[in-house]
């Protein structure tokens, strides 16, 4: 019998046996070194397969640690989010969402960091985090917006966020953007955009991000999204572009946030060519004006990442 | 293993040229600065930065069209330079491309002067 160690640097992972059986051979010292060798090899592959799967496990548990478990059910509204990362298993992307609720009232925030990997999973954290703790003591979007860009700029490396903040509470609606993309409004009277433009998180010292209340009739909806929605590239290199998704939810409009949801999700998956390049993701939220109904309202499950 | 080599990411229209005269490092770029070039680009600005210029112009005045990652690659390198104590100066991008520059409120902070070879 021949057993040599797997080893990694000074660590065993385990053992190479080799038994022989009838021939009655025995093994010399050539056998011996090469079995060590064998084992060398072997060592490093085991543990590039235990890296890489733990690569990939970890990435999706912090993937799934940055959305929601469940979109809420929230008086008055039907709301439905889709998350398309782009790419592979073992990387994390910048595109996140959030709901929750704040006494009566609820928040919305949908936002895109910098970069991706682990590095975009903590900025996401803190983004959401900072959004939700900030709410508990000033729930208007501007000023949890403004919250965030302290603490993003209060980090050492430069961390950059693009957030939509959206406050609904029993009496109105309240959206503030920075350097986000802001949201589109299926109303009665075709499609427009919300809020207005206010400064990117995290870049800059001097900044200001307008809120806009938006006044909402039961049945209209409001689409927030990432700009891989409309970055999103096409057969001959043109953009999704804003003016093809209004054009895409003036034709989808009337249906469930859900199924608005996957048929956009579906738009864009046929306009684009090859490999998505960035993440994407939506926020459909459609005003029911039903508030005090709110066992009425049904739960709409999350859309798992990937 | 390694699915994303065999992924076909769509590679917009990009051209990059540099050049140094040991002063000034000038990168003029055309085409789409997004996703998928800003990663070349990085490069090459780094590659001049260790060549040790003190000044860095990028002229954007043949692109068509920046993405949120080419948006970023200003901001970073314009905190890089005030750290670094280098001087960067960029070009406006099409009226097209400039519009992430101005819905991100950044316009004003960013180096941007108007003709590349007067800076």
């Amino acid at each position: 019998v021949l057993i040599v160690p797997l080893s990694i640097r000074e660590r065993t992972i385990g053992a190479l046996t080799m038994v022989s059986a009838e021939s009655g051979r025995t093994f010399d010292s050539g056998d011996v070194e090469f079995a060590e060798q064998i084992a060398t090899r072997a060592a490093l592959a085991v543990e590039r397969a235990r890296l890489y799967s733990e690569r990939a496990v970890i990435s999706r548990t912090l993937q799934n640690s940055l959305l929601p478990d469940a979109i809420p059910s929230i008086p008055g509204w039907e709301v439905a989010a889709l998350y398309r990362p782009a790419g592979h298993d073992s990387e994390v992307g910048g595109d996140f969402y959030d709901l929750w609720q704040v006494g009566d009232e609820w928040l919305m925030m949908i936002g895109d960091v910098t970069g991706k990997g682990v590095g975009a999973a903590t900025l996401t954290a803190v983004v959401r985090h900072t959004a939700r703790a900030a709410s508990e003591y000033d729930s208007r979007p501007a000023s949890v917006l403004e919250r965030v860009d302290v603490a993003l700029r209060r980090r050492p490396l430069t961390s950059l966020c693009t957030a939509l903040c959206l406050r609904a509470s029993p009496s109105a609606t309240t959206v503030a953007a920075g350097g986000h993309p802001l949201p589109l409004l299926i109303g009665e009277d075709g499609i427009s955009r919300v809020g207005e433009h206010g400064t990117m998180l995290g870049a800059l010292k001097r900044t200001r991000w307008p809120e806009q209340e938006v006044a909402l009739q039961p049945g209209e909806t409001l689409v927030a999204f990432t700009d891989g929605v409309t970055d999103t590239v096409g057969e001959r290199g043109e953009r999704f572009g804003e003016d093809r998704l209004r054009e895409t939810l003036a034709r989808l409009g009337d249906r469930a946030p859900e199924q608005l949801c996957a048929d956009l999700a579906a738009a864009l998956q046929e306009f684009q060519v090859g490999a998505q390049a960035d993440d994407t993701a939506i926020v459909i939220m459609r005003f029911t004006g039903a508030r005090d109904a709110a066992e009425r309202v049904r739960s709409i499950p999350g859309v798992p990442a990937a | 293993m390694n699915r994303v080599k065999e992924e076909f990411v769509p590679q917009t229209p990009f051209e990059m040229e540099s050049a140094n005269d040991g002063e000034t490092g000038r990168l003029s770029l055309t085409g789409e600065l997004d996703i998928a070039t800003v990663p070349r680009v990085e490069q090459a600005i780094d590659a001049l930065l260790a060549d040790g210029v003190a000044r860095l112009t990028i002229d954007l005045s043949g692109v068509g069209f920046v993405d949120s990652s080419g948006l970023r690659l200003c901001i970073v390198l314009d905190q890089r330079a005030t750290a670094e104590g280098w001087t960067l100066a960029l070009t406006r991008p099409s009226h097209q491309a400039l519009t992430v520059f101005r819905v991100s409120g950044v316009e004003d902070a960013l180096p941007f002067v108007e003709d590349a070879s007067a800076a």
